[in-house]
């Protein structure tokens, strides 16, 4: 797996960086990190993002890579962080609720479950496309998302008593 | 999530340049997908302000130049010598609780297990085990066809001990070389198996979807 010239990095940065860090701040909800994490998904392309190339999709490739990236910066939050200034913007196909719910439960998730959360409560794709991305049966995909509900409504149910 | 809208990754997918009229036209009739997409060529103008990409480069190659490519591997596994290891042996009709398996390209799937050998006690492990300095471990690999594998340790610091490199192993079941020793730091860690490419992939960017994983804890 080899990486990408300095150009290119620079290329990918332009079309996808805000998108990438957008993402980064719904994940961690900490604008310091967010732009940590930035930063450490184009190093990853920089040094091993010859494979993006060749990707369907570049930015299904970054956010792969940016979920990863967020899962190890989470494990250095050690207390909560107070709300960023200003929400990443979302849209209606969104149910917020249970969006920031399952945002909130991902620190308890294991590393594979997060991605599973992320493509479904951020991209918003469907089990079969999820099944399809991780290389999951639907049935697996079908289980992982009903144990997350369940996480994220008794993390909701947490934050309201 | 509804089916009258794009989903947000193909909405993002749009803002940033990809051909897709079935979208476009959508976003150009739906108040909430356009004002959705107008937001993002919005944080796109903030983030070019403020890291410029000239900018964002030179900081890149800062954060290259400081962070080492591979972390190293802390050495708290150490291979046993072949007359120990023996001591090591095969558990047959011992199950673990469950086994995490991940299907592998061309077909066929992968389910890996840990003996691990503690004050005189076998056990056969899996998804996971907690560490104690003085176990000594060997890593079980089930194949369900014959397939190139690699399989090895990923420390939660990034360090990483190969096992087997990129090799041929028929179906069935194989119990690693050599057999390891917990020595007095352990690291949490991961056991990764799967095609060369997955494992790589895994190593890199700590994408474990597409290799199997056994969890190795270190006793605090």
């Amino acid at each position: 797996m080899g990486g990408l010239a300095h150009d290119e990095v620079a290329a990918l940065y332009e079309a996808y960086g805000h998108l990438v860090r957008r993402r980064c701040g719904l994940t961690l909800r900490d604008a310091a990190l967010a732009d940590d994490a930035l930063q450490e998904v184009f190093l990853k392309a920089l040094r091993y993002g010859s494979e993006v190339k060749s990707a369907a999709s570049p930015l299904a490739w970054l956010y792969r890579v940016a979920d990863n990236c967020c899962y190890t910066l989470r494990k250095k939050i050690t207390a909560p962080s107070p709300p960023p200034a200003a929400e990443p913007s979302w849209h209606p196909v969104h149910h917020l609720e249970a969006r920031n719910g399952v945002l909130a439960a991902l620190a308890g998730l294991p590393e594979r479950d997060v991605r599973v959360a992320m493509l479904a409560f951020v991209d918003g794709l469907s089990q079969g496309e999820i099944a399809d991305e991780v290389g999951s049966s639907r049935q697996t995909v079908n289980r992982k998302l009903q144990e997350i509900r369940e996480r994220a409504l008794v993390r909701l149910r947490g934050d309201d008593d | 999530m509804t089916e009258a809208h794009p989903s947000p990754l193909q909405l993002d997918e749009l803002h940033a340049g990809k051909d897709d009229a079935t979208v476009a036209a959508h976003v150009a009739s739906c108040r909430a997908c356009a004002d959705y997409v107008a937001a993002l060529a919005r944080e796109r103008e903030a983030l070019q302000a403020e890291w410029p990409s000239q900018v964002f480069m030179r900081r890149l190659a800062a954060r290259a130049a400081a962070k080492p490519r591979w972390p190293r591997w802390s050495r708290w596994l150490v291979a046993i010598p072949v007359m120990a290891a023996a001591a090591v042996a095969l558990l047959v009709g011992l199950q673990p609780a469950s086994f995490d398996t991940v299907r592998l390209k061309g077909g066929g799937s992968v389910a890996l297990a840990l003996i691990a050998l503690r004050d005189g006690v076998q056990e056969r492990n899996a998804p996971a085990f907690t560490m104690r300095p003085g176990d000594q471990l060997r890593i079980e690999l089930t194949l369900t066809e014959r397939r190139v594998i690699s399989v090895g340790v990923l420390e939660d610091t990034g360090g990483f001990l190969p096992l087997v490199e990129a090799a041929t192993l028929d179906a069935g079941l194989h119990v690693l070389e050599p057999a390891l020793r917990v020595d007095s730091h352990p690291t949490a860690s991961t056991v990764i198996a799967g095609s060369p490419d997955a494992v790589q992939r895994a190593i890199t960017t700590r994408d474990l979807l597409a290799v199997v994983t056994l969890r190795l804890n270190a006793q605090p």
